[in-house]
């Protein structure tokens, strides 16, 4: 365990701590920074199991601390199954852990780990048929044991959510920088922009990114997030700009209405045209215990460091198939992060071309060029790594188990669109592999992004892996969604309708 | 595929699936069962898993608890335990006059001999401490009601009929069939022609246009009825619970998911399986009136599913005067429920030709003569206002 | 050997999928409906691109040949409160 794991001195980043508050956790006494996550508060007070997994109650640590997985939910308030990871802490917020007894870290109902030869899928099938009461105890059982969170037992009173409605010109959904690129140009074309984000600023993933790039080419390089926020300053809003930030568009109904909450509002959308620029999510890797506290999606270890700045841990091994591997090592090195190991599934070609060789051979990081992660070792937390060189068919597979100590595993590098809203409005789409190991569910756009009627896709969300390429794509929907739903006379501000 | 079947089964849902296997049970012949997509993909995959004989009317009471009694032995009948979980079932009033309705319909009940008990406000409390106390006035309670796995169905009785050389074909369309001089001849299929005399159609919300396929136009139409499932929570709500006043229905699944349906009040006919914003919002007040803690519950996931209903929301089974060999197994809507008595009683009559009582008021004749079954114990609404919509 | 966790949310390991897919369950809304994958809280964000791709190696199927679901709300969970609105669309009475 960490002395004191919140980041101090980062080479790059500074972190502005809001004013000291207190929590509780279990009844335990915790000081936190206003307008931090209570992830972050728990983690930095020295928590590092999370949760238990439905069925085998296996101790689960922060993961993608994106709202995604469902590794951090815990009772706030009363409240069951509040994602931490994006929950900010308020002064005198209870915080409980859930399915667990009589502890997180020691949880009794973990022995049923040991018999998942009962519990496997199917087994009740074949099994329980006769006699019937077996059954039924056996289902009590299992109804007992399973949920995850309690419902709430002394709710508010009912407060109904104002209905809101808009019906913007062009609505863009996400707000990284895709979405941010495609609302500057659309504005500046003269339409009527309406953008949405769930987080509470704009900047999408790369705002919690160091990396250095020079995104359109002639503005040399800048941090990510540098990059970020001068787009940010940008987007101001106007009659010709809505910004919604704490907006979550979650479903395009059969009414043709895309619909959104947002605090106490929900928000009923009929855009003209949309542009859905909503990232993408990680993809975990498969390996023996890979769901221990310790293992971190790179998204995840990111927004840890950059976002709420915490160090996740000590030591870590860095398991990739892209050079995504090598960014993410080269951002936990700066951090503080010892970089043990960069474990790449690729052949050495790989790493002999990535940008971030050199950092890797002057800070002396071991790299292991085809090699795979087969274990985590540790029984509540990461304690190692087994990997293993990729057995090549044909040849034989005496290959040697490397044994890496560490406390951080950080997988990185693979992605599959966030194109949901596409999917739910009927848009075509197919599963690929874009490398032997990376399956993506992708829609099909022509070459001006749009997917169908008047939907649009950009960025990752389009499966673009890039920074650049997302700067670029968000240019090309906001340009083409006005043409397609014509555009304010700059001159006269009268709209051109669009023949 | 062979040839000619003796019988084919348009629908391969939990009704064609059930009639498939006790035809089979009993020696009919060969038996094949045309279904356009994967098996229980329809109703069959989407239904709320409510199972009750707790209903108001004689021709409901005694079809489906011969049904409740198929379900207490369908596991070790078909070999594949389909999780019957029972539970209980209690039927919710929320008001004094509803809670007057539930008095009058277990009257009902036990004339024909159901064991269900009518709770007064202390016992509905005790039984689910989590509702809301301004929506309890009583209700009506059956022990053996219950739920099952609705997939577990399908597939007990899809192997059961696999191992009686029931022939099933899934991923295939039935794109016509053929009468001659008023008598089913074949049915063409997208993998080929069937040739028989006998076919049923038991396509659930596409049984009208099977029925198109012979010229006939069904008393009933499709309609969309929406359903949400929430995250998992710890136990809760033990008994399958309807609602009267909100026309809603829900249990909680052994998973720990809440999932419950509810429908609005002026539903117009769909075909479309996709969720609605109207019956999301709907669906939502609705079951934060019932149990308020569920506000912080989170939805999450949402479905849709098609039914086709008749006026009166019973089912249609029998033969149509119009055509011979055509027989209707549709009009479903409480179809999961009625499968197990269903296919039995059905089998029956198209092995002897002789009409079972407990099916005979469900002929299709009695939409002409005007006598529609009225039930008023039903949450979903019904156009005839036979339902137990809120008076 | 320790479990390889490809579906977290329900604990569901690669060689319960392999189990099922070898048992028969092998078309993925089946596989879907008969392990509980895709279905959690989740909603598949975390266990579709790798269970996608064992499905594909063990059945011989090409991943483009796997049809896409349909996708349905909500792409996160969301809690009912924040749904229960003061009128429903249409100013129908609920």
């Amino acid at each position: 365990m960490m002395d004191n794991p919140r980041i101090n001195g980062h080479p790059i980043l500074r972190f502005n701590r809001g004013k000291k508050i207190r929590i509780t956790f279990n009844g335990r006494s915790v000081s936190a920074y206003e307008g931090e996550t209570i992830a972050a508060a728990l983690y930095v007070s020295g928590v590092r199991i999370f949760s238990r997994s439905m069925k085998y109650h296996r101790p689960r640590g922060l993961f993608c601390l994106s709202g995604h997985c469902s590794h951090c939910l815990m009772r706030v308030n009363g409240k069951p199954n509040v994602r931490v990871c994006k929950t900010p802490v308020e002064n005198g917020m209870i915080i409980e852990f859930q399915n667990a007894w009589p502890s997180l870290k020691f949880d009794i109902a973990a022995i049923s780990g040991k018999f998942n030869f009962l519990l496997h899928p199917g087994f009740y099938y074949r099994y329980f048929i006769k006699p019937r009461w077996l059954y039924h105890i056996w289902e009590r059982f299992l109804r007992n044991a399973a949920g995850i969170g309690k419902i709430e037992d002394r709710p508010a009173p009912y407060a109904p959510v104002e209905r809101k409605q808009a019906s913007p010109q062009i609505l863009v959904v996400g707000g990284g920088i895709a979405g941010m690129n495609a609302a500057i140009n659309a504005v500046n074309k003269g339409a009527d922009v309406w953008l949405i984000e769930r987080e509470h600023k704009l900047g999408g993933r790369f705002r919690y990114d160091t990396r250095e790039v020079d995104v359109d080419g002639r503005s040399g390089k800048k941090y990510a997030f540098e990059i970020v926020d001068e787009m940010a300053k940008k987007l101001v809003p106007s009659d010709h700009l809505h910004i919604l930030t704490g907006t979550l568009a979650f479903g395009w109904y059969d009414e043709g209405i895309l619909a959104a909450t947002r605090a106490s509002e929900f928000w009923e959308f009929e855009p003209k045209c949309t542009i859905i620029s909503t990232g993408s999510y990680e993809t975990p890797f498969v390996f023996e215990n890979n769901d221990l506290p310790g293992v971190f999606l790179a998204g995840g270890i990111q927004r840890l460091m950059h976002r709420d700045g915490v160090l996740p841990g000590k030591r870590a091994v860095v398991i990739t198939g892209t050079n995504e591997g090598y960014v993410i090592a080269k951002q936990l090195h700066q951090a503080g992060v010892a970089v043990a190991a960069v474990v790449d599934g690729r052949n050495s070609q790989s790493f002999d071309g990535c940008p971030e060789k050199k950092f890797m051979v002057t800070e002396n990081i071991s790299v292991f060029p085809h090699h795979r992660i087969t274990s985590a070792i540790g029984v509540k937390h990461v304690r190692g790594a087994v990997i293993k060189p990729v057995s090549v068919p044909g040849k034989g597979t005496h290959a040697t188990k490397i044994k890496i100590g560490c406390d951080i595993i950080c997988v990185a590098g693979f992605r599959t669109p966030a194109n949901d809203l596409l999917f739910q409005r009927g848009c075509e789409g197919t599963y690929v592999l874009t490398c032997p190991d990376n399956l993506m569910r992708k829609t099909k756009p022509d070459k001006h992004l749009s997917v169908k009627d008047s939907l649009y896709v950009a960025g990752e969300a389009n499966g673009r892996t890039s920074i650049r390429k997302a700067f670029l794509e968000g240019e090309t929907a906001g340009l083409a969604a006005v043409n397609h739903s014509g555009s304010a006379d700059p001159a006269t501000g009268e709209k051109i309708q669009k023949k | 595929m062979k040839h000619n079947y003796d019988i084919v089964i348009i629908g391969g849902g939990v009704q064609g699936l059930s009639l498939a296997y006790n035809l089979a049970k009993i020696n009919f012949g060969t038996i094949a069962v045309i279904e356009k997509s994967y098996i229980g993909s329809g109703a069959s995959g989407r239904n709320g898993e409510m199972l009750r004989s707790a209903f108001a009317s004689k021709e409901w009471i005694q079809f489906f608890n011969k049904s409740m009694q198929l379900w207490e032995t369908l596991s070790s009948e078909l070999d594949f335990n389909v999780m019957y979980t029972r539970c209980g079932y209690l039927v919710l009033a929320s008001s004094q006059k509803e809670f007057e309705l539930c008095r009058a319909n277990v009257n009902t009940q036990h004339t024909y001999h159901l064991k269900t008990e009518l709770l007064d406000i202390k016992s509905v409390k005790k039984l689910i401490p989590a509702l809301s106390p301004e929506m309890i006035s009583g209700g009506v309670f059956q022990t053996n009601g219950g739920f099952a796995r609705h997939d577990a169905v399908v597939w007990a009785y899809a192997r059961a009929s696999k191992r009686f050389k029931v022939d099933i074909f899934p991923y295939t369309g039935v794109t016509g069939i053929r009468v001659e001089h008023g008598a089913v001849k074949s049915v063409e299929t997208s993998k080929g022609q069937l040739g028989t005399n006998l076919v049923v159609n038991a396509a659930g919300g596409h049984a009208g246009d099977i029925a198109g396929m012979v010229g006939l136009t069904l008393p009933s139409k499709t309609y969309r009825l929406e359903m949400i499932a929430t995250e998992p929570l710890k136990p809760f709500l033990r008994p399958m619970l309807a609602s009267l006043n909100t026309m809603s229905y829900m249990h909680q699944s052994t998973r720990g998911e809440f999932v419950g349906g509810a429908e609005i009040k002026n539903l117009k006919p769909a075909k479309s399986l996709k969720s609605t914003l109207v019956a999301t919002q709907d669906m939502a007040r609705k079951f934060i009136k019932l149990f308020p803690g569920l506000g912080s519950a989170r939805l999450m996931r949402q479905w849709g599913g098609i039914v086709d209903m008749t006026p009166d929301i019973a089912p249609v089974l029998g033969p149509v005067k119009e055509i011979k060999g055509f027989i209707l197994n549709c009009g479903w809507v409480y179809g999961f429920a009625g499968a197990p008595a269903a296919g039995e009683l059905l089998a029956q009559y198209i092995l002897t030709g002789k009409m079972p009582v407990k099916i005979q008021p469900f002929n299709i004749e009695r939409f002409e003569k005007g006598e529609l079954i009225v039930d008023r114990s039903l949450v979903v609404p019904s156009e005839a206002g036979n339902d137990g919509a809120p008076l | 050997m320790s479990k390889k966790i490809i579906c977290f949310c329900h604990d569901i390991t690669e060689s319960d999928i392999i189990t099922a897919i070898e048992a028969g369950y092998d078309d993925i809304e089946m596989l879907k409906r008969f392990t509980g994958i895709f279905m959690g809280p989740c909603q598949g964000k975390m266990c579709m691109q790798n269970v996608l791709k064992l499905f594909a190696q063990k059945t011989g199927q090409s991943i483009e040949s796997i049809r896409v679901p349909t996708l349905r709300p909500p792409v996160e969970p969301i809690p009912l409160g924040a749904l229960a609105t003061e009128t429903v669309r249409d100013d129908h009475e609920a």
